[in-house]
């Protein structure tokens, strides 16, 4: 029995809200030793999820760290904890951002400081137990339990129209996975398993795979969310408080795309392929249309929101196109949305909280007294933008690269998308930091209201790690290719015609940086 | 079992049960002064007592009077719940009715008198005995209702209580007395072994499925099932808390066993017939529970409808007739009076501190000046809705998967959606408690309060916490009771 480290950092959070509940003492003292112990929990957690990094063995492609404990036997299911080169980076990302999210409301929440910690801890707890869990009911019951959390986080700490906002949330992901709990009971007559790993490669009859994928489809295309089930997502961000959308848009989204990834692909690949068609033209939509209305908002979290749907369009198509490319390109897409649109909330956060207002038009002239900001603040929205160099741009371009081989026109209209998240991350940059200064930003005194230690700390990570993965992509791909080798395994004998004497498929991983995959293409 | 002495042995637990009533009365009329005090101490002790002998009884023996009297799994795992449930019931009401004018030494006696009425039922074997005993247990909750003379509204629950009541236990008696006429027997296996010969030799069943059809209709009025919930919410509003957490919780039990025992005993031939009634009677209440909570600002009210919502939970995991479906609606029913039962214990707690609740908005700001109280409100709120990770939703994944066995795809789909909208009225709740900033100013608690309400809620709430964890363990001891029940 090795340590069980998985066990140990799904827990550790959930020791933290018990430690946290039992703090007595005065108001203050209770929130200052409240914090204090949540950012304590949260960086051990990040340390050991490095310390996982550091003991992951790259190349094997089975899954590592695997712990087993019985639970409810009547569905075989069991608390079954593994991970592998798909779970490891979002394992990593949300032990990243959960530090960050307390950091950013250090100051920002005021009341009810307590309760706010419980939720974020309990919320990490459960979002690390959806992306370890190998059995298809602990799955679903993380997954929906990060439910709870957010519904109290956007409903006490929210903004005017709180309620409306987690109500909707709320509502809008139940109805979705409700019908996934149906497909999983389903899986578990039909098949007399719950075990992800050994559903795979199971030959559904009568087409019932198609029902079941849709089951679980439609579920995690409210969560990511697709184009036409998104609408809960700009009114839960716009309504949230600042860690609430980092955390909404860094992981929360991520948890859709990574249950089709895991999920919907290997067990249904048949059913995968016959809605293929649909999706990517879903995607397609998402990318175009959502930019365009990102284009028109006046409000700028709204903005961030629905650029952050066209951007997980990119993650829907290179899923299923179902190229090593797109599949991989999808990944990396989505962890580089989780830091890049992490930081832009954690930006706006920084404005609303010397401004109070998130209407674009209230801005104006930020570089001459927010001058730091400025320079952090473009960093991201380049990379939101897919700057080569950025994060950003690794996985949108290699999305459309895996993209490009099995449908070049789709390949070329996503590619549009690209130019129009230039073109509403540029707009947006000129109407803040830009021009000359606004009535809202004089009425301000300029000096020192740039960014303090607190907020350039967080934000730094952030572009550095943008940055970082931009020039040097190689262990990111190094660790996620056996993983898109298996699902290539799935998939390949399905498209003999469209992969025949195409061995060197995984171009991308054999690419030291970005520049020579732009050479190659 | 045909020697002229019955055997008393099986029948210990009601008997001590009865000597024990019996005891408190005379303490309650002799003592005039003092006696409310050692009855709320006795009762529950006595009960706890019960619960011992329940345990200590020899499980080999299970008949006797004749084999109209059985004391099997199903009756024994029954009887633990139902006396744990009323020990915490009688500790609450102890604690509260000093607050609620019902100072009644009466009260304790009449909750036994219901306890045995229930024990009775749950392992009666005889339609003679199960009539008696579900007479008693509904007597004794009419007078409960109706205890306070002084207050308006109890008289009008009583009177609500007693007429539907009424109503429902003629249909009852008319139903059994069709199945005596054909039959000529009493007892749950001949009837059985009679109504099986009939299908086999392809007799008349007309007057044997009218029986069926009253008989399901009077369970369904006591089951508050729809469409004939309407008296539950009135009765929930009029009646004290105390009385409230009784009728909620232990009679809706024993009568949910004694419906399975009677449908799974007397009537496993006719299942072609009540099947799809009673899948029928689940379906309306899940309609007519969901949205008739959605409109409530009333707690009571509220409870009362998600309570006919919940029954129709039951309901479909009864209707399925396989073990899976019995096991997984008995485990939806222990689940779904566990977490009723703290969520009562909280709003007594509040009560005892002075807080009138009455409707959601009473709850507003209850959260910033009692956390782990509204904490524990919500854990039961959230279980109640059926939401993961806590143990509701295993109970409802249980009840689907029974479903989903049967291939009823379509039901499952209805019971899903009904969930979803549900969910929408929990969620509401837990809004006026947890997210509604405190409009008035700071309420100053009109008294202090002892630990026992506490530990009761925390006891409960730790037990939903630890069935999460040990979901097995419950679940097996379902399913061999429904294995026991159907075999």
């Amino acid at each position: 029995m090795h340590f069980p480290i998985l066990s140990i950092l799904i827990l550790l959070p959930f020791f933290g809200v018990l430690v946290l509940s039992i703090i007595r003492g005065q108001d203050e003292i209770v929130s200052r030793n409240a914090k204090n112990v949540a950012l304590l929990i949260t960086t051990i957690n990040f340390i050991l999820s490095l310390y996982l990094l550091y003991q992951f063995e790259y190349h094997y492609t089975g899954m590592q760290f695997e712990e087993i404990y019985p639970w409810i036997s009547a569905f075989e299911a069991n608390i079954h904890f593994g991970i592998d080169g798909l779970s490891v980076y979002f394992i990593v990302l949300t032990n990243l951002l959960m530090p960050i999210c307390i950091l950013a409301s250090w100051t920002q929440i005021k009341n009810r400081i307590r309760p706010y910690l419980m939720c974020f801890l309990f919320l990490q707890s459960m979002l690390l137990g959806t992306f370890c869990s190998l059995n298809l009911i602990l799955f679903y019951i993380c997954f929906e339990a990060t439910l709870i959390p957010m519904f109290f986080i956007i409903g006490i700490w929210g903004g005017e129209d709180r309620i409306y906002a987690s109500f909707k949330l709320f509502l809008y992901t139940l109805f979705g996975s409700i019908f996934m709990l149906l497909a999983i009971l389903k899986v578990f007559i039909e098949t007399g398993e719950t075990n992800f790993l050994l559903l795979q490669n199971y030959d559904w009859h009568l087409h019932l795979d198609r029902i079941l994928f849709l089951g679980f489809f439609i579920a995690f295309a409210i969560k990511i969310p697709m184009w036409p089930v998104h609408t809960w997502l700009p009114i839960a961000h716009t309504q949230a408080p600042t860690a609430g959308s980092v955390i909404l848009a860094g992981v929360l989204l991520k948890l859709g795309a990574y249950g089709m990834i895991r999920i919907c692909l290997p067990l249904f690949p048949n059913a995968s392929i016959y809605f293929s068609e649909y999706i990517i033209i879903l995607s397609v939509i998402a990318i175009l249309y959502m930019s365009v209305v990102a284009l028109a908002q006046t409000d700028m979290k709204k903005l961030i929101a629905y650029s952050s749907v066209a951007h997980m369009g990119f993650v829907t198509l290179g899923i299923f196109s179902f190229t090593p490319q797109g599949l991989s390109g999808a990944v990396v897409q989505m962890l580089s949305h989780g830091i890049i649109s992490a930081g832009l909330f954690l930006c706006i956060g920084v404005l609303y909280d010397r401004f109070h207002t998130r209407e674009i038009k209230d801005y104006g002239g930020l570089f001459q007294s927010m001058p730091r900001f400025s320079i952090l603040f473009l960093t991201l929205l380049l990379g939101s933008a897919g700057l080569p160099g950025t994060f950003g741009f690794l996985g949108e371009i290699t999305v459309i690269i895996g993209t490009f081989r099995r449908f070049p026109n789709i390949a070329f209209l996503s590619a549009m998308g690209m130019i129009l998240s230039a073109a509403y991350g540029l707009w947006l940059y000129r109407r803040l930091c830009l021009g000359p200064e606004s009535e809202a930003v004089k009425k301000i005194p300029s000096s020192g209201i740039d960014v303090t230690k607190n907020e350039r700390f967080n934000l730094s990570i952030l572009v550095i790690i943008s940055l970082y993965f931009g020039v040097y992509a190689q262990p990111l791909f190094g660790i996620i290719n056996p993983f898109v080798k298996k699902i290539e395994g799935i998939f390949k004998p399905r498209f003999v015609k469209q992969f025949e004497g195409d061995d060197d498929i995984l171009i991308i991983s054999k690419q030291k940086d970005v520049k020579s995959v732009i050479n190659n293409s | 079992m045909l020697s002229t002495i019955p055997d008393f042995l099986p029948a210990t637990a009601e008997i001590f049960i009865l000597f024990s009533i019996l005891l408190l009365m005379l303490i309650g009329v002799c003592k005039l002064d003092k006696s409310i005090d050692i009855l709320d101490y006795l009762a529950p002790c006595l009960t706890l007592c019960t619960l011992i002998v329940v345990f200590l009884l020899p499980q080999n023996n299970i008949y006797t009077f004749s084999g109209s009297y059985i004391n099997d799994q199903l009756a024994f795992v029954s009887k633990i719940f139902l006396l744990l449930a009323n020990v915490i019931v009688l500790i609450l009401s102890k604690s509260v009715h000093k607050h609620e004018n019902l100072k009644i030494f009466e009260i304790p006696v009449l909750i036994l008198f219901a306890t045995l009425g229930m024990m009775m039922m749950i392992s009666s074997s005889d339609i003679i005995i199960a009539f008696i005993s579900l007479e008693l247990t509904s007597l004794s909750l009419y007078i409960l209702t109706a205890i306070d003379r002084n207050y308006k509204p109890a008289s009008e629950a009583g009177i609500k209580y007693f007429t539907y009541g009424a109503i429902s236990t003629a249909f009852f008696l008319f139903g059994l007395s069709f199945l005596y006429g054909i039959t000529g027997s009493t007892h749950f296996d001949h009837i059985a072994n009679d109504l099986s010969s009939i299908l086999v030799n392809k007799e008349d069943t007309t007057l044997a499925i009218i029986g069926i059809i009253f008989i399901t209709i009077s369970f369904m009025f006591k089951l508050a099932a729809a469409p004939f919930h309407y008296w539950l919410p009135d009765v929930y509003q009029g009646t004290k808390l105390t009385i409230t957490t009784l009728i909620a919780t232990t009679p809706k039990f024993a009568i949910f066993v004694l419906y399975v025992r009677f449908l799974t005993q007397v009537l496993p031939a006719f299942s072609y017939i009540w099947k799809p009634l009673v899948l029928t009677f689940a379906i309306l209440s899940l309609f007519f529970g969901t949205l008739g909570a959605l409109q409530q600002k009333n707690i009571k009210r509220f409870l009362a409808y998600s309570g006919t919502m919940n029954i129709g939970f039951v309901l479909l995991g009864v209707a399925q007739f396989t073990t899976t479906g019995i096991a997984a609606a008995g485990f939806y029913m222990f689940m779904y009076l566990l977490t009723l039962i703290g969520i009562f214990a909280s709003l007594m707690y509040m009560k005892k501190k002075g807080f009138n609740i009455q409707t959601f908005d009473d709850l507003t700001g209850m959260s910033e000046q009692y956390p782990l109280l509204s904490f524990s409100f919500c854990i039961g709120i959230i279980s109640l809705a059926g939401l993961p990770p806590l143990p509701g939703f295993i109970a409802k994944a249980y009840v689907l998967y029974s479903l989903l066995l049967e291939e009823h795809y379509l039901i499952a789909i209805v019971a899903v959606l009904t969930t979803v909208i549900a969910t929408a009225y929990y969620l509401n709740l837990l809004k006026s408690l947890m997210i509604d900033a405190l409009q008035t100013v700071y309420r100053q608690p009109a008294r202090q309060t002892g630990y026992t309400i506490k530990l009761i809620i925390m006891s409960l709430i730790s037990l939903v916490l630890i069935i999460i964890f040990t979901p097995n363990v419950w679940m097996k001891i379902a399913t061999k009771t429904a294995i026991d029940l159907l075999h």
